[in-house]
């Protein structure tokens, strides 16, 4: 039976290193989608991804499984991106000169299109890139967590610090912008789900 | 159920955290109402379409470096306690608080002897009581009780004098150059005499304090004393005994002028009684000094500069006929006679 989060990370507390390894490759993906998605910077999404495990690392000694170690790393990541955000904001410019825009092509995920893709797949990532980028960081931060798998509205609310009805009222503003924002890139017609 | 609570449900509702009954509500309501229907509809597939994105593949560098510092860390912590495990045992830890507690003690008693011993005051408001408590051998002055009566005494002299006089004292203190306990070895020229018990002069402050207090004004002239010549210590503390307690000790710089005459350092000795003199030129005590510094320069060979002293000795009605004797016994050398 697997060892829940706070097992390994008490077993890691107590000498054994391998109990953290188990706990990188549960969360890695993770944190990294997250801080991809979240910055649209491939470099500095390692950055924090490596510098967030880091600092779980260093406070091994004094961790105490008082509340979800994934919440507590999911907020060491939030917190080193809206850092990351305050102190660089992106200086990528447009062609046109004007104005910061979305991810550039090497920011975009790698190309391994599924079979159900509707549209082009290379469109639809640079749409929702740029749909996401275009989000205010509270609103994106909200959806991003609520992506993340078995991540409660509460647990966002948790890891963000805010109430749950301003999670969910971000979340809401989110998720109509990205609707609008995808309308806009033509991807519109292709959703389209009943209940 | 409402359109108001389907959109305060609706996101619970949307990501699955809504079971049972209240999800069996929420789709009744959405069948019923078009508009939050069209709200649901757009949410989901807008939430299932960035669903879609392909899994990032984890960056492997970044791994084995975040596992490499995991295993250093962990070495480390398995190391941290065994380093520092002998401190915890209960004996040494036992041992450890024992010896610092001793240490404490000690140097807490070391202290509160060295602040007795080590005043200033102690000995310079009342050399009278430091000559008479004075070990005669060396170390026996660390001994702490006899120091306590001594601070006892001071205590007791301090409620006897008047805040002025202790302000003066401290003012006369600020002159001093050497310790006051170093005893003035007086010169018994003629008659002998020693101005030790010679009242400082107040100045500034502590001429306006004095302003008012009668009883100080009032106050008797210098106290000479006879001192036979070449004794020291011994003698001081006879004289000590013997002055009133009242009298304040002999100002610091005049008593430095007169301990460098006594030592035949004439030239040093001048220019502090003439900074003295010209501070407090009505000073009795000033009169007597000139007399000593004039002998001073009269032994020196001096002539002309005794005679200069006694002449200004002669200032002084105290002190006038010490000073005619000086001039006539300095008559067959002196071209300045007057």
């Amino acid at each position: 039976m697997d060892r829940s989060d706070e097992e390994l990370m008490l077993a890691y507390r107590g000498g054994e290193p391998r109990a953290f390894e188990t706990l990188l490759h549960r969360h890695g993906k993770g944190i990294y989608r997250f801080a991809l998605r979240f910055l649209g910077d491939r470099m500095r999404a390692e950055e924090v991804m490596q510098e967030s495990f880091l600092r779980v690392l260093l406070a091994a000694s004094r961790y105490e499984p008082r509340s979800s170690f994934r919440n507590y790393l999911y907020r060491i990541t939030r917190n080193l991106c809206l850092d990351l955000i305050r102190k660089e904001p992106r200086a990528r410019v447009q062609a046109d000169g004007t104005g910061p825009c979305g991810p550039g092509p090497e920011d975009l995920p790698d190309r391994n299109p599924g079979p159900d893709l509707c549209v082009e797949s290379e469109q639809l990532r640079f749409v929702i890139f740029k749909a996401l980028q275009g989000l205010p960081p509270e609103q994106r931060e909200v959806f991003l967590l609520k992506e993340v798998k078995e991540m409660k509205l509460q647990d966002v609310a948790d890891v963000t610090g805010a109430n749950l009805n301003t999670v969910k009222s971000r979340l809401r503003y989110a998720l109509q912008a990205l609707r609008e924002e995808l309308s806009r890139g033509g991807i519109r017609k292709e959703i389209g789900y009943g209940l | 159920m409402g359109c108001k609570a389907c959109e305060e449900k609706l996101l619970e509702y949307l990501y699955g955290e809504l079971k049972g009954a209240d999800a069996a509500t929420m789709e009744e309501h959405l069948a019923a109402s078009e508009p939050c229907r069209e709200v649901y509809r757009n949410f989901k597939a807008t939430v299932e379409l960035l669903a879609q994105q392909d899994e990032e593949p984890l960056p492997e560098q970044i791994c084995t470096r975040i596992m490499a510092h995991a295993e250093e860390l962990a070495d480390r912590a398995r190391a941290r306690p065994r380093r520092w495990a002998w401190l915890f045992r209960p004996a040494l830890v036992t041992a450890m608080v024992a010896v610092i507690a001793a240490g404490v003690y000690r140097y807490s008693l070391r202290t509160k002897g060295a602040f007795e011993t080590k005043s200033p005051h102690a000995v310079s408001e009342f050399p009278a009581q430091a000559f008479r408590e004075a070990p005669s051998a060396p170390g026996e002055g660390d001994k702490p009780v006899e120091h306590r009566e001594l601070a006892k005494e001071k205590e007791k002299e301090k409620e006897e004098k008047p805040a002025v006089v202790r302000s003066m004292q401290q003012q006369t203190s600020a002159l001093q150059t050497t310790a006051m306990d170093e005893v003035l070895p007086q010169e018994a020229a003629g008659r002998g005499g020693s101005v030790l018990s010679e009242p400082p002069r107040p100045t500034g402050e502590a001429k306006l304090a004095r302003k008012g207090d009668a009883e100080l004004a009032a106050r008797p002239p210098a106290v000479s004393l006879p001192v036979p010549a070449g004794v020291a210590e011994p003698a001081f503390q006879a004289e000590a005994e013997v002055a009133p307690r009242a009298a304040a000790p002999f100002p610091a710089a005049l008593r430095k002028a007169l301990e460098l005459a006594g030592a035949g350092r004439c030239r040093d000795a001048l220019p502090l009684m003439e900074d003295f003199a010209e501070r407090f030129p009505s000073d009795e005590a000033c009169g007597q000094a000139w007399i000593e510094l004039g002998r001073c320069f009269q032994r020196e060979g001096q002539a002309d500069r005794a005679g200069e002293m006694a002449r200004k000795a002669l200032a002084f009605p105290a002190q006038a006929e010490e000073a005619d004797a000086l001039l006539r016994s300095l008559k067959p050398d002196s071209q300045a006679l007057p």
